[in-house]
C-alpha cells in the first residue's frame, strides 16, 4: 500500500537546510506580527512541501529549492503574518497530497479525498464552492483564465490578493521568471505533468469564483508554482556550463534584491498606502 | 511520385496565394470604410513627391517624412508613387502597395519555412500551413488592407532574412540579404532596432560562410551605403532618426517617474539617502516597466479576446489571433524548442526581437509595433497544427472538425471586418472627413473662411480629396511646429481653411465670424444639437456637424 520514502543519504544536510528554511520563515513571520498561531503554522508549510516534492521529483535538491522559493513569495510572507485561515488550508492540502502520493489503493484515495474535503469544509468556508455557484459566462471565464495565466499577474501585479493586500509584486518574483519557464518546459518535455494538472484544477476553480480576481483558491496553487520554479532552477544550475551558472548567479542576486525590495515595501510603504 | 508531390504543393500554394490576393484586394478602396489620417498623409506625401519631388514640408526627396511630427519612414510613400501615377490619388492607390506586399509576405513565409526546416520531414506541410495561416490571419489581413508602415517593413524583413539564409548555398545572397534588411530602416521606425538585432543573429548563425572571402566586408559596405542618406539626414536634424522614438518612449511617460517620486517621499527625510536610492531608482522601476510591457504582448486577452484597443487597429469583439490558435501556437512553440536544429530556435529569437521595440514604448499592448511577430506565430501555428493532426487517429474526423472550427472563426472575423466595422465602427477609421471635404468643395467659393475642429488631422483630408496642389500647400501651410501631448504637430491653416485643435463649440458659437463655414467634429460638440448639415457615420450617428454664418 505504501511506496518507499525517498532516499535520505544526506539526512543531516537536508535536516539542516530545512531547519534553516523554517527559522527564516519563523523570523519573517514573527517579526512585528501578532498572528501567532497562523504564523507558526505557515512557517512549517515549506517543510510539508519539501516532503511532498521530495517524493514527487525523487530529488531532494529540487524539493529544498522549491520550499525555499515558496517561503520567499510575497503573498506567502504577507498571508503568513496575518490571521488568514487560508494558510491552514494550504497546510492541509499539502498533507493530503503527501498521503495521496503514498497510497496506491483507489478506494483509500477516494476516502482520503472526501476526508480532506470534509475537514476543509469544517475549518474554512472561504472557498466559493462551499457556499456559492460558479461564474456562468463563458466569455468572463475565458477572460479570467487569460488574466490568471498572464505574465502580468504571475510576475508583476498580483491582483488576486484581496483589496488592501500587497499588489506591488506578482505571485512570483521577476527573477524567478526564467526558472519558471524552464521548469514548465522541462516538466512538459519529461511528461511529469501531475503538478501542472493540479495547478490547472486550482486555476479553473479560481477563475470560476464569483469574487474573482480576489479569490482565495489561488493560494493553493502557490506551492505548485514554487515547485515548477524549483525544477527550472535545478535544470539550469545542473547543466555544467559557465554561462548557465553565471546567468543563474545573476538571477539569484536579482532575487535577493527583489526580496529586499518587497520587504522594504511591505514594512515601510504598505502601511502608508 | 516526386513530381506529383511537387505539383500538389504548388497547387496548394497557388490556391493559398489566390485566396490571399482576393482577401486583400476585394473592396480595397471602401473597406476599411475610410482612409485613416496616417494613410491619407502617406498618400498625399507620395503625391507631393510625385509632383514636386518634395514632401508636404517642402523637403527634397526626404529620408524621413516629418508628416504630423511623427517622422514617418518614407519607403511606403515612395512605393505609392507608381499606383498614384497610374490610378490617381485615391484610396485604392494608397492601399495597393500594402496589399501586394501582403500577398508577397504569404509567399515568402512559404519559402522561408521550406528553407529553415530544410532537413525536416514536415517542412512542406509546415510551409503550406504557415502560408495558409498568414493568408487568413486577422492581424495580417488588417495590416495588409490598410496602408500601414509595418506591412512594407515586414515584407522586406522576410526578404532580407530569406536571402541571408540562402547565403549558405550561394554567398552572393548575403549581399541581397544585407540590402533588404537595411531597406527596412526606411519602412518602419521599429526596424531600426529589429533589423540590426536580427542581422546580428543571422551573422551568428552563418558566421563561417559570412566571414569568408571578404563577403562580410562587401555586405557591410552595402549596409553603409544604404544608411548613408539616413546618417546625413540625422546629421542635419537628429529628429530624422529619433523624432518619433522620443515621443512614444517609455521614458517619455511621466507615470513611472511620479511613482518613483511618491515612494521616495514616503521613505521620509529621516531615511538614509543611500538606502532610498538603493530601493527606489530609475533602472529598477523602468526595467520592471519595460519587462512588464514586453510580457503584456503575451496576454491571452490581447491575443485572443480583445486585440489592440488603439485606433485604427481595433477589431471589435476579437483578438489579433483566432481563439483556437491559443492551442496550436503554444504546442508549436514547444516543438520548436524541442527541435535539435538551431534554426528551430531561430523563430523564438525572431519573436522576442519583434516584441522588444514595443516594450520600450508606453502604449502597450500594441499590435502595430509587434507586427513582425506574426511570422514566428504563423510558424508555431503550423508546427502545432501538424503535430496535433499526427496525433489524432481518425484523420477525416479531425480534418472535418478543424475545418469547421477554423471556418467558423474566419467567418466571424469576416463578418466583423467586412460588415460590422463599416456599419457600426466607422469612427475607428476617421470616417466622415471625406464626406465633409466633398460637401465643402461645393460650398467653399461662397465663404471667406472655413473653420474646422482639428480632430484626426482633418487638414490632410482636405489636401488629399481636393488633390490640392502640393507646391501651393508647401508655401501656404501655417504650422506652429509645437508638439501636442502625444507628440503630434498640427497644421493651423492654409488658403481659407483654419484648423482649431481644442475647439469647444459651446464657446465658439458665441463669437462666430461672418461669412464663415464651421465644421465641428462630434467630439467637440458637447451636448449641442442642431446644425445646417450633418455628416453621419454609416451607423447613422453624427460625425461632423456643419454650421454656416
Amino acid at each position: 500500500m505504501l511506496c518507499r520514502w525517498p532516499e535520505t543519504d544526506n539526512f543531516m544536510s537536508v535536516f539542516l537546510l530545512l531547519t534553516l528554511i523554517s527559522i527564516f520563515n519563523i523570523i519573517i513571520r514573527f517579526f512585528n506580527s501578532s498572528a501567532r498561531f497562523n504564523s507558526s503554522l505557515t512557517a512549517f508549510v515549506p517543510v510539508v512541501l519539501y516532503f511532498y516534492l521530495a517524493n514527487y521529483f525523487k530529488r531532494k535538491k529540487i524539493a529544498l529549492i522549491s520550499s525555499f522559493i515558496f517561503s520567499l513569495l510575497p503573498q506567502t510572507v504577507a498571508l503568513g503574518r496575518i490571521a488568514s485561515p487560508v494558510n491552514f488550508q494550504v497546510f492541509l492540502f499539502l498533507l493530503f497530497l503527501i498521503c495521496f502520493s503514498y497510497i496506491r489503493k483507489i478506494s483509500v484515495r477516494i476516502g482520503l479525498f472526501f476526508l480532506w474535503f470534509y475537514i476543509s469544509f469544517l475549518t474554512f468556508r472561504g472557498f466559493w464552492f462551499y457556499h456559492s455557484y460558479p461564474q456562468n459566462s463563458v466569455y468572463k471565464l475565458m477572460e479570467n483564465i487569460f488574466n490568471l495565466t498572464s505574465f502580468n499577474l504571475l510576475f508583476f501585479n498580483n491582483v488576486t490578493y484581496y483589496w488592501g493586500g500587497v499588489r506591488e509584486n506578482g505571485i512570483l518574483y521577476i527573477a524567478l521568471l526564467p526558472f519558471f519557464l524552464i521548469g514548465l518546459f522541462t516538466l512538459i518535455r519529461s511528461k511529469t505533468t501531475n503538478i501542472i494538472s493540479v495547478t490547472a484544477v486550482i486555476f479553473i476553480l479560481t477563475v470560476m469564483s464569483p469574487s474573482y480576481p480576489e479569490s482565495k483558491e489561488i493560494f493553493m496553487a502557490f506551492p505548485m508554482l514554487s515547485a515548477v520554479t524549483g525544477r527550472g532552477f535545478y535544470e539550469l544550475w545542473h547543466r555544467n556550463n559557465l554561462l548557465n551558472r553565471l546567468f543563474t548567479g545573476f538571477l539569484i542576486l536579482f532575487l535577493i534584491y527583489e526580496t529586499a525590495q518587497f520587504l522594504h515595501y511591505y514594512f515601510i510603504h504598505f502601511p502608508l498606502e | 511520385m516526386t513530381m506529383f508531390k511537387i505539383n500538389k504543393a504548388v497547387f496548394f500554394l497557388i490556391l493559398i496565394l489566390s485566396l490571399a490576393t482576393c482577401l486583400r484586394l476585394w473592396k480595397l478602396d471602401s473597406i476599411p470604410p475610410s482612409l485613416y489620417s496616417d494613410e491619407a498623409n502617406l498618400g498625399y506625401n507620395a503625391y507631393s513627391i510625385l509632383k514636386t519631388f518634395r514632401d508636404e514640408h517642402g523637403i527634397f526627396l526626404p529620408v524621413s517624412l516629418r508628416s504630423f511630427g511623427d517622422w514617418k519612414p518614407p519607403l511606403p510613400a515612395y512605393l505609392m508613387i507608381p499606383p498614384i501615377y497610374l490610378f490617381g490619388l485615391n484610396e485604392f492607390s494608397v492601399r495597393l502597395p500594402s496589399a501586394i506586399l501582403g500577398v508577397g509576405s504569404v509567399f515568402l513565409i512559404y519559402r522561408l519555412v521550406n528553407l529553415i526546416f530544410l532537413s525536416a520531414s514536415f517542412r512542406g506541410k509546415a510551409a503550406l500551413l504557415s502560408a495558409f495561416f498568414l493568408a487568413l490571419s486577422p492581424w495580417h489581413l488588417l495590416q495588409s488592407r490598410a496602408s500601414m508602415l509595418v506591412m512594407v517593413a515586414l515584407y522586406f524583413l522576410q526578404l532580407g532574412v530569406y536571402f541571408f539564409l540562402k547565403g549558405k548555398t550561394d554567398r552572393r545572397n548575403f549581399y541581397w540579404g544585407s540590402l533588404f534588411l537595411t531597406v527596412t530602416f526606411y519602412a518602419y521606425y521599429g526596424m531600426r532596432l529589429i533589423s540590426p538585432l536580427l542581422f546580428l543573429i543571422l551573422i551568428i548563425y552563418n558566421y563561417r560562410e559570412f566571414f569568408r572571402k571578404k563577403i562580410w566586408l562587401k555586405s557591410f559596405l552595402i549596409v553603409l551605403l544604404m544608411i548613408t542618406p539616413l546618417i546625413l539626414g540625422f546629421i542635419k536634424n537628429p529628429d530624422v532618426v529619433f523624432g518619433r522614438a522620443k515621443t512614444v518612449s517609455v521614458f517619455y511617460d511621466r507615470g513611472t517617474d511620479l511613482r518613483l517620486w511618491e515612494l521616495t517621499t514616503q521613505d521620509g527625510i529621516s531615511a538614509d539617502p543611500l538606502i532610498t536610492r538603493f530601493f527606489h531608482n530609475r533602472p529598477y522601476q523602468f526595467g520592471k516597466k519595460i519587462l512588464s510591457n514586453f510580457f503584456t504582448h503575451f496576454h491571452g486577452k490581447f491575443l485572443f479576446l480583445e486585440g489592440d484597443k488603439s485606433q485604427p487597429f481595433e477589431t471589435p469583439g476579437m483578438g489579433i489571433l483566432y481563439l483556437f490558435d491559443g492551442i496550436f501556437i503554444p504546442a508549436g512553440l514547444f516543438i520548436s524548442l524541442k527541435l535539435r536544429s538551431s534554426f528551430g530556435k531561430f523563430f523564438v529569437i525572431w519573436l522576442i526581437i519583434s516584441i522588444f521595440p514595443a516594450a520600450l514604448t508606453f502604449m502597450v499592448p500594441s499590435s502595430n509595433r509587434t507586427f513582425n511577430a506574426v511570422i514566428p506565430l504563423s510558424v508555431y501555428f503550423s508546427l502545432g497544427f501538424y503535430y496535433f493532426s499526427r496525433k489524432i487517429h481518425s484523420r477525416i474526423l479531425a480534418a472535418l472538425f478543424l475545418t469547421v472550427v477554423y471556418f467558423s472563426a474566419f467567418t466571424y472575423f469576416m463578418k466583423i471586418y467586412f460588415i460590422s466595422i463599416p456599419e457600426n465602427y466607422s469612427h475607428i477609421w476617421n470616417y466622415g472627413w471625406k464626406q465633409a471635404t466633398g460637401f465643402v468643395q461645393k460650398q467653399a467659393a461662397d465663404y471667406d473662411n472655413i473653420i474646422v475642429s482639428d480632430v484626426g488631422m482633418p487638414y490632410i483630408y482636405f489636401l488629399f480629396y481636393n488633390k490640392y496642389d502640393p507646391a501651393r500647400f508647401q508655401k501656404e501651410a501655417v504650422r506652429s511646429y509645437a508638439a501636442d501631448q502625444f507628440g503630434f504637430e498640427h497644421v493651423l491653416g492654409f488658403n481659407k481653411y483654419l484648423f482649431i485643435n481644442e475647439m469647444d463649440w459651446r464657446e465658439t458659437k458665441n463669437s462666430l465670424m461672418d461669412n464663415t463655414l464651421y465644421l465641428v467634429h462630434k467630439d467637440r460638440m458637447g451636448e449641442e444639437v442642431g446644425s445646417a448639415e450633418v455628416i453621419k457615420y454609416q451607423s447613422g450617428l453624427p460625425a461632423v456637424n456643419i454650421f454656416r454664418n
